[in-house]
């Protein structure tokens, strides 16, 4: 049996190793290489990090992606937030089947839904029809699409479901002796939201929000889908690295960037949405 | 069929949660291994199945070590707390699985199962799922289960604890007459000792890894040999004693070689002085009353507590009032072992 | 907060129904001419749709996906078994089994155009060819997080002590596994594996990066897309959001009555 489990363990680790530690090494490895005519020179430099960090049409590409994932996910964490208490409240039937409907467009195509939304911003679109209809415009405009605001709706549309699904989970989560407890002690519906219920949730709705943003961060198919020319985000900048640009170590350095960024908000979520009083055990 | 237990020993990094386990279980007997949490008694029935490989000591089945057979080439089964019954195979084929293991014909398996589901008493339920069953039905399919493998030894993690207290009267019973009739050797986990005390032919006293006494219950309730044992087993009051004999309610008529500690059970003091007896003033400061006897606790001017058992309501003393406490000197057991109270 | 609750309940109508308008514009069109920003009702028509049939590279890039899903969900649900096992029932150490799970979320968390591209620059290395095969070995290790943590959540609520039953009714190892271990993993297994299925079918930016010539749907899609919003491409989105809506409900009557099975 322990031969048996050595190759088990050896096999695990050779595949972790080799498809996903080793690919994102190699990657990185790229970052130290310089481009020249077309052809990629193996010799060791780190000006593409230093580009990276100290260029700044970056810097401020940078500094607009930041914004543009932090307004993402603060919207979609409020909006999801209030959807999700909503669905909670709801009776047993009626809340199993908005949870469902929220979560289908979850299993949906991200192509897709740009795809829905250029169809909604577009010169012909729902939202021209709409504004027309209310005569707000005589006319339809195309000034919905192609620009960051396109992006920015872009994203809370694809990623808003995912918020209400992890929120909701949370609120589940919390058992209603605890609720019926605070009833008992004389709390009011508002103290028992603000001292019980969103206590108690905010872990997994921070989960959500991190995904939220991330995914928002270095998203480049919104902003080439939608964004136009003034819809350079990060993302795009990276991807443009790999195709017309051409230029794999800079677009390894600009990733180490992008990597650093998400790392640092994963852990930052993972320390917020893990206080204390749920870790457990002894002191 | 002898099962013995030389020297066996288990750690967990640096703390030993066995040590020094020398035990033998003759055929035939229903063993318990009793002990609170962290006794190791469970460690210790892990090991004997195999679940566990002791870091030291040999275990003998016949004669022969079988410290290193896996578990499913020992000649053991095991009736898991919890019974760990396979949740997607109904009744009939839980307790057919060991056999089908062994490669016995259908047929033969088929006879077999029905019989052995026919004496647990669940005929009606063969084709039932372990989640439609009761507890008690459950533990009978885990019986069953193991029943049918006719193994030497049967092991039974805390069978009793997952169910409410009337049907663990019932099961204790059906524990019993089972080993009357089959004549096997029971190894039996508890941490209850009532139950341990009215089901075994001998019990091993387990505590922090070592055995403390191993005995017959008549022997561990009346002759315990050390202090814990003397208050695992039923109340006790514990009494310490001089070399020479000397306590604080007077002298004893035991041999007492160095500073120890003597037992008397509740039931043994008495009210009102007697002769051949130690004597104590005492306050009475709590009575608590159990129907058939009431319990009642008294501070001598010695400041020590004793408990003292009366039948039925017991004597009318209000909390508070005063009595002479007598412990007859027959009733008082000497405890040399163990630390002093 | 009298007034506040009926506002946030309209709020959160308005939203869920927000979520749906774009689909339904695109389902709409795919039915209806538009003209000059107003919907011809009189139009309804499957036009479109024996259009999109008689179109044979839409045909190549659905069974693309459906190839690379299908080998997909095999690959990682084998891994995602291999790697759950071990980690509930090999014991290894804290350590070890925190570094294991870190490895296997790794692709999963980090944003996809990294994961993408490290793919890209590693099959490079080792002289792999763009297309499909890259295209699977890429979805493979993207989605290994959702089986793995499926199962083992099941694996790590299951009782030790069955395995412990099965060995000692005399059953090996193997025997063990298969018959007392793998019955209790079927709903996970099948959950895992919808999720997996409509995550390879819809994955577009690591694909993006390691399909070559070659084209699943989504990448289609994309390709067709800078086109325009057309009604052919209304279409096609309208039967992948059936074949998506499917999975979907296929995945709620599986975990009917356990609420957060979308999230294992």
């Amino acid at each position: 049996m322990s031969n048996a489990l050595l190759a088990w363990r050896g096999a695990i680790w050779l595949l972790l190793l080799g498809a996903v530690l080793a690919p994102i090494a190699a990657f990185l490895a790229y970052g130290f290489f310089s481009v020249e005519a077309g052809q990629i020179i193996y010799d060791l430099t780190i000006k593409n990090y230093g580009e990276a960090i100290g260029d700044p049409v970056y810097r401020s590409v940078l500094g607009k992606t930041i914004l543009i994932a932090s307004q993402v996910s603060g919207f979609c964490f409020v909006l999801g937030y209030v959807v999700a208490l909503y669905i909670w409240r709801c009776g047993k039937l009626l809340k199993y089947t908005l949870i469902f409907i929220v979560a289908i467009p979850l299993m949906m195509s991200y192509v897709i839904k740009i795809y829905s939304m250029r169809g909604l911003l577009g010169h012909t679109g729902f939202l021209n029809q709409i504004l027309i209809w209310l005569g707000v415009i005589d006319e339809p405009l195309s000034a919905f699409l192609f620009n960051l605001t396109a992006v920015r709706m872009t994203l809370v549309f694809a990623l808003l479901p995912f918020c209400i699904l992890t929120t909701f989970v949370g609120l589940e989560r919390i058992p209603t002796s605890t609720i019926y407890a605070a009833r008992d002690l004389g709390a009011s519906s508002t103290r028992i939201f603000w001292k019980i219920v969103l206590p108690l949730s905010l872990p997994s709705a921070i989960v959500g929000v991190m995904f939220t943003f991330v995914l928002s961060v270095g998203d480049f198919l919104a902003p080439e889908l939608v964004g136009g020319v003034n819809g350079l985000t990060y993302g795009r900048l990276i991807f443009s690295q790999f195709g017309i640009a051409f230029n794999w170590p800079l677009g390894a350095a600009l990733s180490l960037v992008l990597m650093l960024i998400s790392f640092a908000v994963i852990a930052l979520a993972g320390w917020l949405s893990n206080p204390r009083w749920m870790r457990g055990g002894a002191v | 069929m002898d099962l013995v237990l030389d020297e066996i020993g288990k750690c967990y990094g640096a703390t030993w949660v066995l040590e020094q386990i020398d035990l033998t279980i003759e055929g035939g007997q229903f063993f318990s291994l009793l002990g609170g949490s962290g006794s190791g008694k469970t460690t210790l029935l892990k090991s004997i199945a195999g679940i566990e490989k002791p870091d030291k000591g040999r275990l003998l089945f016949n004669g022969q070590d079988i410290v290193n057979t896996p578990m499913e080439r020992r000649p053991f089964n095991t009736v898991f707390q919890g019974y760990a019954l396979f949740p997607h195979m109904s009744v009939f084929e839980n307790v057919a699985f060991g056999l089908r293991v062994k490669g016995v014909d259908p047929g033969a398996i088929r006879n077999t199962v029905t019989e052995m589901v026919e004496r647990v008493g669940l005929s009606e339920r063969i084709h039932a799922f372990p989640a439609q069953l009761s507890g008690g039905q459950q533990q009978r399919v885990a019986i069953a289960r193991v029943l049918v493998c006719e193994p030497k030894v049967i092991l039974l993690d805390e069978p009793l604890s997952a169910l409410d207290a009337s049907l663990r009267g019932q099961m204790r019973r059906f524990l019993k007459e089972l080993h009357r009739d089959l004549g096997l050797t029971f190894v039996f986990v508890t941490h209850d000792q009532d139950e341990a005390m009215s089901l075994s032919d001998r019990i091993c006293i387990l505590n922090q890894g070592r055995i403390e006494q191993v005995d017959t219950p008549d022997t561990l309730y009346h002759a315990p040999s050390t202090t814990y044992v003397a208050e695992f087993i039923g109340t006790n009051n514990l009494i310490p004693v001089t070399a020479g004999g000397e306590t604080e309610f007077g002298r004893v008529s035991l041999e007492v070689e160095s500073n120890a500690t003597i037992s008397i059970r509740p039931e043994a003091i008495g009210i009102g002085a007697a002769s051949d007896a130690l004597n104590a003033a005492a306050t009475l400061v709590d009575r608590q009353f159990h129907g058939d006897n009431t319990v009642m606790t008294f501070r001598t001017n010695s400041g020590r507590e004793l408990t003292v058992r009366r039948p039925g309501r017991g004597d009318a003393i209000e909390i508070g009032g005063q009595a002479e406490l007598s412990l007859p000197r027959s009733a008082c057991t000497l405890i040399s072992e163990g630390r002093a109270t | 907060m009298k007034l506040t609750r009926p506002a946030l309940n309209a709020i959160a109508v308005l939203t869920i129904f927000v979520l749906y308008a774009p689909i339904l514009m695109v389902v709409l069109t795919s039915f209806f001419t538009v003209r000059r920003g107003e919907i011809d009702w009189a139009s309804f028509s499957f036009d479109w749709y024996t259009k999109l049939l008689a179109n044979e590279g839409i045909g190549t890039a659905v069974l693309a996906s459906l190839k690379v899903g299908g080998i997909a969900v095999a690959l990682s649900l084998s891994l995602s078994l291999l790697f759950a096992t071990y980690i509930t029932l090999a014991r290894p150490s804290r350590l070890e089994a925190g570094a294991i799970s870190g490895l296997i979320f790794l692709p999963f968390l980090l944003p996809p155009i990294i994961t993408g591209m490290s793919l890209l620059v590693a099959l490079k290395d080792v002289e792999i060819e763009r297309g499909i095969n890259a295209v699977i070995l890429g979805h493979v290790v993207f989605v290994l997080a959702i089986g793995f943590r499926t199962l083992q959540a099941r694996l790590a609520a299951l009782d030790p002590a069955l395995l412990w039953a099965a060995r000692d009714l005399g059953a090996g190892p193997w025997r063990s596994f298969l018959q007392v271990i793998l019955p209790q993993l079927k709903l996970p297994l099948a959950t895992s594996a919808i999720m997996t299925l409509a995550i390879s079918f819809d994955e577009t930016m690591i694909t993006l990066f390691l399909v070559g010539d070659g084209a699943t749907l989504p990448i289609r899609l994309y390709g067709m897309m800078r086109y325009g919003f057309t009604p052919e491409i209304s279409a096609l989105v309208t039967l992948v959001l059936v074949f998506t809506g499917l999975l979907t409900a296929l995945m709620a009557w599986l975990t009917r009555g356990r609420a957060g099975g979308f999230t294992g």
